[in-house]
């Protein structure tokens, strides 16, 4: 069976940044959770933005949100940030705005020039 | 009529979203309204999956849908044995405000032989929701 969703790490001079593609649920949010560690295993200090990108995500529920929740704060206990990307009419973004994700970490349509 | 009964597992959802998309692949149906039932139904499922099932296994998750008037119905039933109602419905509780809030109507009954789910939405991509879920 094809995986579910593919998962890539990318260190940029002032971002680490998690891109997801495919569908999170259920199924493979421990294999998110385990990626996004990564962001928290990291010497964040380094760079300036801590960054999940679901813009290639085609399905995303509370499960996914359950996982980024959780991600936020174990990053604000070690006081860091996260920043989500998905873009507006995605279906990760659909997602995020019901849960007012926004009002707990930094939402933003694109991965912004000075993470690249 | 749409009908699938699948083992109450994780790995069984992404079958349910494909017979599902399959089912409501129809010209009268937007997608933005599909995305929405996809969402409530595998939120629903994952419910049941998560606490309607058995000890021994063996759950099952049966998902029927029913398209007429404009509406679609979709009902999500588990065959576990019902644990006493918790005030966080799912690990976090996010999972029920999610379909509340995509879904026009949403009933849970739980019953000695397992918890069903009914849901109810307009066709209509236009109509009015809350925008977000209640915290």
């Amino acid at each position: 069976m094809p995986d579910l969703a593919t998962f890539h790490i990318e260190h940029t001079p002032t971002a680490l940044i998690v891109s997801v593609a495919g569908e999170v649920d259920l199924s493979n949010a421990e294999e998110l959770n385990t990626h996004a560690q990564k962001l928290l295993a990291a010497d964040v200090s380094t760079a300036a933005v801590a960054c999940v990108d679901l813009s290639e995500v085609t399905f995303f529920d509370s499960a996914g949100i359950n996982t980024l929740f959780d991600l936020n704060t174990r990053l604000a206990a070690a006081g860091h940030s996260l920043e989500v990307v998905a873009p507006p009419d995605s279906r990760a973004r659909r997602v995020l705005d019901l849960v007012q994700f926004d009002r707990f970490a930094t939402l933003t349509d694109t991965l912004s020039a000075s993470d690249n | 009529m749409f009908e699938v009964e699948l083992a109450a597992v994780p790995q069984s959802l992404m079958e349910l979203r494909q017979e599902l998309r399959g089912w409501l692949d129809q010209p009268h149906v937007p997608g933005t309204v599909v995305d929405d039932l996809l969402l409530a139904v595998t939120e629903a499922a994952t419910n049941a999956i998560e606490h309607g099932h058995d000890d021994t296994g063996q759950g099952t998750v049966t998902v029927t849908a029913s398209m007429a008037a404009g509406r679609v119905w979709l009902t999500v039933v588990d065959s576990g044995t019902w644990r006493p109602p918790t005030p966080q419905p799912t690990h976090h509780g996010r999972g029920l405000p999610i379909v509340r809030t995509v879904m026009d109507e949403t009933e849970i009954r739980p019953s000695s032989g397992g918890t069903s789910v009914f849901m109810a939405r307009s066709l209509d991509e236009q109509r009015s929701r809350e925008p977000t879920c209640p915290t």
